[in-house]
């Protein structure tokens, strides 16, 4: 528990601006999410149908209903959508340390420590994880709150989006983040002797390059052992303990094991660098 | 025996780095580790330390490797830093959490005799970083106190006090390494004395004899280093 | 005559992961994200 606070710690300082423009960017959110139903429900839809009485070419039901959906419900998915994209972008570059932590010998106190390398990584993969799934579900809970007093007949669409949310945070999530956390020690062994233009390249093929080659790997797995996970997803969802999260087993379980290889072979690479 | 180097070599290109060398260390002693720069000082230390690994041969620190028995050696790194917005507090949280062996009431002690200052590492002077660094190391309770240019930074005045106050609370039961070229203000705290030439172990001397010689260990140094080549 | 030119890259890449860094399991990623440009942008 020790060595959890204390990285928690370090890693607050270290990201203190990231943490600092997450609640903002939530915080934003919600102002915004406010402001957008009241101006949504007082708009009058009926103009269409006063043009046609007055002789012109009547409006096809389904396009009259397609735009009171985008009216209705556009606004609080796209800023939901932007502010988990805000978010995924800052999610995406929290594992990557600055080159001052290798130069100035920080690197060199925690290598030294009695705590394993592996062990430290871990705490910090957890803690990402935590902190953005944090992030995400209070923006995801907002968009559904603004969606639901606009219209609460989407109760029963917003749970499925909801548990399709936690299933795609759960399965990807970890990865990216392990990912970053992986790359991030190869950029930390060629920093030690590299240049900086080759250190500077390497998170960018890194992450072209291993992504593409995970989610090939994925794609392979999950044909071979069990269906695309989209179709078996709603039927195998379980609990995950009591907190009542909808979990999809079988991608959780190949997440966290490749998440653990990418933190391991991380640690090894760390390890090995000459500090 | 604390510390064993049998045959242990590193090199990072055909000059720098280390030869093979032996040599082996005994508790209750202070060994000076004495060269130019780029002598082989800091790779020895690091071999010791476990920061690197040698090309060739094997380092045994307390009946074991130097990972397996990390906790046992205090190392005082020439890169090693807190981080600069760490309070003398907090360093002291710090490393009670990630280092084995230390000692919260000997580092309250320590900081007040060598007058830390209560502000964080980024708002010090050279020398008050230099003397924190030194206060955290010496606070654990290890087998191996490893020092790599523990003086650089600190004044011409204060250095044999701190050496002194250091020496003072080191439990005899282990060893200090201390890697330095600037001798000559605390050579009276040494019992042994190995001097590094490009990479090579060329004397390894009990103090006391070279002194019963009417020579120093900067005579000595001089002497070895006389033709400038390093 | 791009295979030719990227296989050489490759190679050029490869030979700098290994002397950029002492750490065998950086080396071996390296190569294995060189080798991963390869299949997937030049191959």
């Amino acid at each position: 528990m020790g060595l959890f606070r204390v990285i928690a710690w370090l890693e607050s300082k270290r990201m203190k601006y990231l943490l600092i423009l997450l609640p903002l960017i939530a915080i934003g959110t919600g102002v915004f999410l406010g402001i957008g139903k009241i101006d949504l429900t007082n708009i009058d839809y009926s103009f269409e149908y006063n043009s046609s009485s007055s002789g012109g070419m009547p409006s096809p039901p389904l396009s009259f209903n397609v735009l009171e959906q985008v009216l209705k419900f556009g606004p609080p998915i796209v800023l939901s959508f932007f502010a988990l994209m805000a978010g995924g972008f800052l999610a995406v570059l929290a594992p990557f340390r600055g080159d001052r932590e290798w130069s100035e010998g920080q690197f060199q106190l925690l290598r030294l420590s009695k705590h394993s390398m592996l062990s430290i990584l871990l705490v910090r993969l957890t803690l990402y994880v935590l902190t953005f799934w944090l992030f995400a579900t209070i923006i995801l809970t907002m968009g559904s709150i603004a969606i639901l007093r606009v219209d609460d007949d989407y109760t029963m669409l917003i749970k499925d989006a909801y548990t399709m949310f936690q299933i795609g945070f759960w399965t990807y999530g970890p990865l990216i983040m392990s990912l970053g956390i992986f790359i991030d020690s190869i950029r930390t062994a060629y920093y030690m002797k590299g240049s900086k233009i080759v250190t500077n390249i390497i998170p960018i093929l890194g992450w072209l390059v291993i992504g593409l080659a995970i989610s090939d790997a994925f794609q392979f797995v999950q044909g071979k052992l069990f269906d695309p996970w989209l179709f078996t997803a709603i039927r195998d969802v379980t609990l995950l303990g009591d907190t009542g999260i909808p979990m999809f087993k079988e991608p959780l379980l190949l997440t966290v094991l490749t998440s653990f290889v990418l933190c391991y072979l991380g640690s090894r690479i760390l390890e090995e660098v000459e500090a | 025996m604390i510390v064993e180097f049998r045959q242990v070599s590193k090199k990072y290109n055909e000059s720098d780095g280390l030869n093979p060398t032996d040599f082996s260390v005994r508790e209750g002693q202070v060994i000076g580790l004495f060269g130019l720069n780029g002598s082989g000082k800091t790779t020895t230390l690091k071999l010791i330390s476990g920061l690197l690994q040698p090309d060739n041969g094997r380092v045994i620190v307390a009946n074991g490797t130097p990972r397996k028995n990390s906790q046992q050696i205090s190392y005082l790194g020439d890169k090693m830093s807190f981080f600069p917005w760490m309070t003398t507090k907090d360093i002291r949280s710090f490393m009670s959490v990630m280092f084995d062996g230390f000692n919260p009431s000997k580092f309250d002690e320590l900081s007040q005799s060598l007058e830390v200052p209560q502000k964080a590492m980024g708002q010090m002077s050279k020398g008050q970083m230099q003397r924190l660094r030194l206060v955290a190391t010496m606070s654990r309770q290890a087998q191996l106190y490893l020092l790599d240019e523990p003086l650089s930074g600190i004044d011409l005045v204060s250095r044999s006090l701190i050496i002194e106050t250091l020496i003072d609370v080191w439990d005899k039961q282990s060893a200090v390494i201390i890697s330095t070229h600037e001798i000559k203000e605390i050579e009276n705290f040494f019992d042994r004395a190995l001097y590094l030439k490009a990479g090579t172990l060329v004397e390894d001397v009990i103090a006391e004899e070279v002194r019963k010689d009417n020579k120093s260990l900067t005579d000595l140094f001089i002497e070895i280093n006389r033709d400038g080549v390093n | 005559m791009i295979y030719y030119i990227g296989l050489v890259a490759v190679a050029l890449g490869a030979w700098l992961s290994i002397r950029g860094t002492s750490s065998l399991t950086a080396r071996i990623s390296m190569i294995g994200i060189l080798a991963g440009i390869y299949y997937y942008f030049i191959h």
